[in-house]
């Protein structure tokens, strides 16, 4: 009896950290452009176990430090849309200046800095608030947002301007806007923050930036049969690699961080674009726009060991910690 | 949204300088010069299209420390304008567009001048009158040809092609190429235009809508009537047909297509074609000369442009000058009549029905070892 009232205790607790979003194992979550939906893939077994209902045109998607919100970026809606994890609902809509396509949330998750294509802008989002911080020119047509691991600085790239501008948190001023590769899409730092790695879509490489100096010191061609057309990046929890979707060659290149060369390709579905990996680094997932799926990539083979059919053209990939 | 002529006067007056005056603060402002045909609707088009590539070069440019400006002149003939141009210090000069404009790019690049043809697709400047000065955006007649013959033969099987010619100097190109293009493809040029599947006009640009409304006369679908570039496409919505091949359409989306279309329709209420694509991309690519490589001389832009940087032309690929002729690859679109009920608003009466990105790009145009182009050191 005490062992039955112990179980039952037990399954509760367990039940209401369930519903509190805060699960045992990382969720996937998967913005689907022309689905308007957002995916979620249970990372322990690769399966859908959600899709969400979010709003029109949803690109850019991220979550909160501690996996409670999911935003999603609402290009047609110009809204950051924040999800709640647990009843997986829309429960606010951030204005976020026109046609928010990505965005990055702070380390603290305090706020979020968004990209604003047709505005040649960056907006900075107080999450409590939902109001507009400023609103810091940047180059034509933004793109990709990430912040540093110590949340003092912002990288926003441009694809007609082939910059990144470099924004310093605390002023919401830019600093310095860096020449990278011809139509550069996203930006990944480092975990020590000493680089930063932009793809350059069709400079077809990627540019290495030293964060201190705020210069390109390396520049990665991908050498590819058909024009790899890089675009999405993350870095390995470790730093020791870096994963870049080739959306043009169908496949995700990787990167030696210390000889900062491309030492291999996996071969994933049509048009990779967004790319997330697991905190532990053993799973890197990959949303092909094409072929409405996501690869799922285990990092120490190097293979592809799960093809998981998502909405219409998966865009972004977030996973809540 | 500012009329026409006050547009063209606010390029003379607003944009840039008279040509007799002194530039200032000559270390970090590089002038771009425009000869804008005489036509005035033709002149607009290349006037927004370089403004608006102004705007983006600028975007980039001003970051590093300089600043591009432009400076424009109505085409007097020949190659006075250009000349005029150059001499009042223009880093390069754009053109091309109009009767004789194209030769008189050709000399222009002869005298040692930087020329960016955006308006004439001669094959001729890309062969016998190609010179290694002159960087051609706008593509040639053999690019457009091809385009139609990939669309037309290689897609939709329509393999056997009549020609409604003019006898003019264009006609005789596109002829020529048809020919080429055909042989290539495993199509043919038939006598007999009842046999034909395609019509293919080989006119003059002013000959195209009376030649598209005789074809439409003698009973041709309007989808079996080809020609190249956008002027056969001006006809009025109750007269239009053919199948038109494209360097740009205001209906794009993928790569950024949107986002410059919107660009343009904001800034001018009008759509982006042809000839204002090539001008936007001409000063873009002047504009991320002087930012990648420091280019503020002739012999440096030129360096610059036969490197083969890679271009956004936001088209999906990357956009790089031939080796053997300075012809930017480029992909091709093709047009073809919407349903008439879907007309309407800004949907005119063309739509893309062909999108030749991610293909081949040197199977448009003159391969290397066909080409006739032998530029002087």
């Amino acid at each position: 009896m005490i062992l039955g009232r112990l179980t039952v205790t037990l399954l509760s607790l367990l039940s209401l950290a369930a519903a509190a979003g805060a699960s045992a194992e990382p969720l996937v979550y998967v913005s689907n452009e022309r689905g308007n939906t957002v995916t979620v893939i249970d990372a322990a077994t690769d399966k859908v176990v959600a899709t969400i209902p979010v709003g029109n045109r949803p690109r850019g998607i991220g979550v909160s430090p501690d996996g409670r919100t999911i935003y999603v970026a609402l290009g047609q809606d110009n809204v950051i849309a924040a999800v709640d994890a647990a009843s997986r609902s829309v429960r606010a809509k951030f204005p976020a200046g026109t046609d928010p396509e990505t965005f990055a949330v702070s380390p603290d998750g305090a706020r979020i800095y968004v990209s604003n294509e047709d505005a040649k802008t960056a907006s900075v989002l107080d999450t409590n608030t939902g109001k507009v911080l400023a609103s810091i020119p940047v180059g034509v047509e933004p793109e990709g947002v990430a912040v540093s691991p110590d949340g003092r600085l912002v990288y926003v790239t441009a694809e007609t301007t082939h910059t990144v501008t470099v924004i310093d948190t605390s002023a919401l001023k830019a600093l310095t806007t860096i020449l990278v590769g011809s139509r550069p899409r996203e930006a990944a730092f480092t975990p020590d923050g000493r680089r930063a790695f932009v793809t350059a879509e069709i400079g077809g490489v990627v540019s290495v930036v030293d964060v201190a100096k705020n210069a390109v010191v390396s520049t990665i061609k991908i050498d590819r049969p058909t024009p790899p057309k890089p675009k999405g990046v993350v870095v390995h929890p470790s730093g020791k690699w870096v994963y870049v979707a080739n959306g043009g060659s169908n496949e995700v290149a990787i990167i030696d961080v210390e000889e900062l060369r491309v030492t291999g390709f996996v071969a994933v579905g049509t048009r990779p674009w967004g790319l997330a990996i697991t905190r532990d680094g053993k799973k890197l997932y990959a949303a092909n726009g094409v072929s409405n799926t996501v690869s799922v990539i285990d990092t120490a083979s190097q293979k592809v060991v799960a093809t998981i059919p998502v909405d219409k053209m998966p865009w972004g990939i977030a996973i809540a910690r | 949204m500012i009329g026409r002529r006050a547009f063209l006067r606010s390029l003379a007056a607003g944009g840039c300088v008279p040509l007799s005056a002194r530039v200032a603060r000559a270390e970090d402002v590089i002038t771009i010069g425009v000869v804008l045909p005489a036509d005035a609707d033709r002149a607009t088009e290349m006037g927004r299209g370089a403004a608006l590539g102004l705007d983006d070069a600028n975007a980039l440019a001003t970051l590093f420390g300089k600043r591009l400006r432009l400076q424009t002149e109505p085409d007097r003939g020949g190659a006075q304008s250009a000349r005029a141009l150059a001499r009042a210090g223009a880093l390069a000069v754009v053109g091309g567009l109009g009767p004789g404009a194209g030769e008189a790019l050709r000399e222009t690049a002869s005298d040692g001048t930087v020329v960016l043809n955006a308006g004439s697709p001669d094959d001729r400047l890309r062969n016998e009158g190609c010179e290694r000065r002159l960087f051609h955006v706008i593509p040639s007649v053999s690019m457009y040809v091809d385009a139609l013959a990939q669309y037309l033969v290689e897609r939709r099987k329509l393999s056997r092609w009549a020609l409604a010619g003019d006898g003019s100097p264009r006609g005789a190109e596109i002829e020529a190429a048809a020919r080429r293009s055909l042989g290539r493809r495993g199509g043919s040029i038939v006598g007999d235009g009842a046999a034909a599947d395609v019509l293919l006009l080989a006119v003059d640009d002013r000959a195209l809508e009376a030649a598209v409304g005789r074809a439409v006369a003698d009973g041709r679908a309007p989808d079996r009537i080809a020609g190249i570039g956008e002027i056969g496409m001006r006809a009025p919505a109750d007269r239009s047909a053919g199948v038109w091949s494209l360097a740009w359409h205001y209906e794009l989306e993928r790569f950024s297509a949107r986002e410059l279309n919107s660009r343009f329709r904001r800034q001018f209420n009008a759509p982006l074609e042809d000839v204002s694509w090539a001008a936007w991309a001409a000063l873009k690519l002047v504009g991320e000369a002087i930012v990648r490589a420091s280019a503020l001389d002739r012999g440096a832009l030129v360096a610059y442009l036969e490197s083969a940087p890679p271009f956004d032309g936001h088209k999906g690929d990357a956009l790089t000058f031939r080796k053997w002729d300075h012809q930017l690859r480029q992909p091709l679109y093709v047009a073809g009549p919407r349903k008439r009920e879907e007309i309407g608003g800004s949907r005119g009466p063309f739509a893309v029905v062909g999108d030749l990105s991610g293909t081949d790009l040197d199977a448009l145009g003159t391969a290397m070892a066909d080409s006739r182009c032998r530029f002087a050191p």
